[in-house]
């Protein structure tokens, strides 16, 4: 329960902590709110030689607008609390409020972050397929400038994103989600667990029937997944709970859900089957 | 006419809430826990387990973590194996039980994951905690047994090969009368129940220092233990020190759940350690160890048929005596009754005292029963006769 020993730089700029990445090289870590970093440490699954703690940069912290696109930005060091009670989250992305809410318990909320939790990438970890589900992009920052990687492409295996070593997941950009209705099921053994399986389901209707649906789904396989077989038969289908029933029996097609001590391979596609059937008809509307 | 107040109510003994006197002292951390405690000269232990249930131990090198910083010693099970030796079983629950040797650190095979195998000695915590990444140990696996219903089973592996066996004792339970309870009970229910492993897991973890011999080759262990006396005669067994020249400590204890009420390898081990490197010694369990390695609750019986459900009848009969030694805390001058078997001792006086008093129209006495008290009932039912 004693981490093995690691240099420790706090840069106050985005450039100083690229700088310090870069020098540090594979070694190197970025520690953000440390909910997941820091037990990793502690349990010595990692030895990393530097971590590079983000949490003196102002500029990666709060939301805003962007004038040009419309899009809500998120600054990758805005922590889970931040991020559910900010009014622009909630009236423009209330899928990403309403999942954070169910993050941990309180006291992770307040020190994890967005972008530690989306960098992470846990399988098990609720916001990569809210994410997923509103079609969000994340902007790194690195050596050679800044990119931007949309949600999809994002998430590439088990802990691994398409970060570089010597990046930095500066924000998150998410559109605006005026005119969907929205719905985040999570199935997990204890209140604060993590989740057996999460649905994050967006669902825009329009005349009585559901125009499109996307649904991300969590704990489904090595990456967040999207049911994209039930986004299919949505598109189109009227919003009653037969079309949607049957729709809803394709969640898990597609996915490679692992087996651990919570589930079975099975057991997980049937949650994610049951709370995709729950999760549509509330994001609908038509419960 | 007056609003009836709180203490014209009777007030019975049992349900009522009592004032805890600890409290204040443990919630504004005037406390001692063990790991609180330093020394001149204190040594760290940080001890290496076994990743896995069941295996050989082919080849254990500490070498390489002696080259860290601030190491002193490291030592395997086999370094161990003479001093301290084995702990022993305080509790032969059978004449015919199984006893294997139970050395302190596992020697040649590991029998269970979080078994101790190896230790290191520094001068920090954290020191110890690095030098055990050095530590290199090479395991052939062996099957391992898993279940109690597995061990019987006639191609089950041997936990401990020399014993022939996995059953350790049999120990019929004899309450009742299961067959006659049966045959006339009305409805007859077949479950099949599965308890969880149980981890006791308290706030304060295991923990213990010894100190190294004074010039009289006096020793002094403490040790967030629930048994402290116990300990000390063990502890004397495994080490050699006589009991009068071996003082056990259980300072400030943060739990236990039955986790602390044994007598463990660590505390040999930091107390043989304090004698041969003459410092004292501390080892504080992590909690990833503690979830490993202390002993942990299992539901030891296979199935609840064998049982009946105890019932108030069940009950053993049970002797009640009584103590010569006033106690000054109180106006009879008892104590309190502490084991459950003659806890209803007291209702039961009491029950007779008001059961005698009924007649004078007395319903309650509060307890104590003093003179006093019992003369207050009689007059105020008396009185209260009178008026009505």
């Amino acid at each position: 329960m004693i981490p093995a020993a690691f240099d420790y730089a706090r840069p106050d700029t985005l450039d100083e902590a690229v700088h310090a990445l870069h020098e540090g090289g594979e070694d190197a870590k970025v520690l953000a709110g440390g909910q997941s970093l820091i037990p990793i440490l502690r349990l010595r699954l990692a030895f990393p030689e530097l971590l590079v703690d983000l949490g003196r940069i102002p500029e990666l912290r709060g939301v805003r607008e962007d004038p040009a696109t419309g899009s809500l930005v998120i600054g990758a060091m805005t922590t889970h609390h931040d991020v559910i009670h900010d009014p622009l989250v909630r009236r423009h992305a209330g899928l990403l409020a309403a999942a954070t809410e169910t993050v941990a318990d309180p006291a992770v909320r307040h020190r994890g972050t967005l972008g530690g939790s989306l960098s992470h990438a846990g399988p098990a970890g609720d916001l990569p397929a809210v994410l997923l589900a509103l079609d969000g992009e994340m902007v790194a920052a690195g050596p050679r400038g800044r990119r931007t990687v949309p949600a999809r492409e994002f998430f590439v295996d088990y802990l691994r994103t398409a970060l570089a070593d010597d990046e930095v997941l500066v924000e998150i950009r998410v559109p605006k989600a005026d005119g969907w209705g929205f719905h985040h099921e999570k199935f997990s053994r204890v209140a604060q667990g993590w989740a057996i399986v999460g649905v994050a389901a967006l669902v825009r209707r329009a005349d009585g029937r559901i125009a499109e649906a996307r649904i991300g789904l969590t704990s489904m396989g090595s990456t967040p997944l999207r049911a994209s077989a039930t986004e299919a038969a949505l598109a189109g289908a009227e919003a009653v709970p037969a079309a949607v029933a049957s729709a809803a029996d394709a969640a898990a097609e597609g996915t490679r859900p692992a087996t651990d001590l919570s589930a079975t391979p099975e057991y997980r596609a049937h949650l994610a089957r049951v709370l995709t059937r729950r999760a549509v008809p509330a994001a609908a509307g038509t419960e | 006419m007056t609003a009836p107040t709180a203490t014209d109510a009777p007030r019975p003994e049992v349900g009522r809430s009592r004032a805890r006197k600890e409290d204040a002292r443990l919630v504004t951390g005037r406390t001692t826990w063990t790991d609180n405690i330093t020394m001149p000269g204190l040594l760290h232990l940080a001890i290496l387990r076994s990743p896995t249930a069941h295996a050989r131990i082919d080849r254990i090198d500490v070498a390489p973590a002696l080259e860290r910083p601030g190491v002193i010693a490291a030592l395997t099970g086999r370094d161990l194996a003479d001093e301290p030796g084995p702990m022993p079983c305080v509790w032969p629950v059978t004449e015919d039980i199984v006893m294997p040797d139970h050395p302190a650190f596992a020697v040649d095979e590991v029998r269970y994951a979080g078994e101790p195998v190896a230790v290191v000695v520094a001068r920090g915590r954290y020191a110890a905690a690095d030098a055990l990444e050095a530590v290199e140990v090479d395991y052939t696996p062996l099957p391992p047994v898993l279940g109690l219903e597995a061990a019987p089973a006639d191609d089950a592996p041997l936990v401990h090969a020399g014993k022939g066996t996995n059953r350790c004792y049999t120990w019929p339970l004899d309450t009742g009368n299961y067959a006659a309870q049966k045959a006339r009970a009305d409805v007859v229910l077949r479950r099949r129940y599965t308890q969880q492993r149980l981890i006791p897991n308290a706030v304060e973890p295991r923990a213990v220092i010894a100190t190294p011999p004074t010039a009289s080759n006096e020793y002094t262990l403490y040790s967030a233990t629930q048994v402290p006396h116990v300990a000390r005669v063990i502890l004397s067994v495994v080490t050699g020190i006589p009991e009068q020249r071996l003082r056990v400590i259980a300072p400030d204890v943060g739990g236990g759940f039955g986790s602390k009420l044994q007598v463990y390898g660590e505390e040999a081990v930091a107390l043989a350690l304090a004698r041969k490197l003459g410092r004292p010694a501390k080892w504080t369990e992590s909690r990833s160890e503690g979830s490993r390695a202390p002993t942990e609750g299992n539901l030891v019986s296979g199935t609840m048929a064998d049982h009946l459900v105890p019932a108030a009848p069940d009950l053993p009969d049970f002797v009640t005596d009584r103590t010569e030694t006033p106690a000054t805390s109180d106006a009879l001058g008892v104590k309190g009754v502490g084991e459950a078997g003659t806890i209803a001792s007291t209702p039961a006086v009491v029950n007779a005292v008001v059961d005698a008093l009924r007649p004078l129209g007395v319903r309650d006495v509060a307890m104590p029963c003093t003179p006093q008290r019992i003369w207050q009932a009689v007059t105020d039912a008396r009185a209260k006769e009178a008026k009505t």
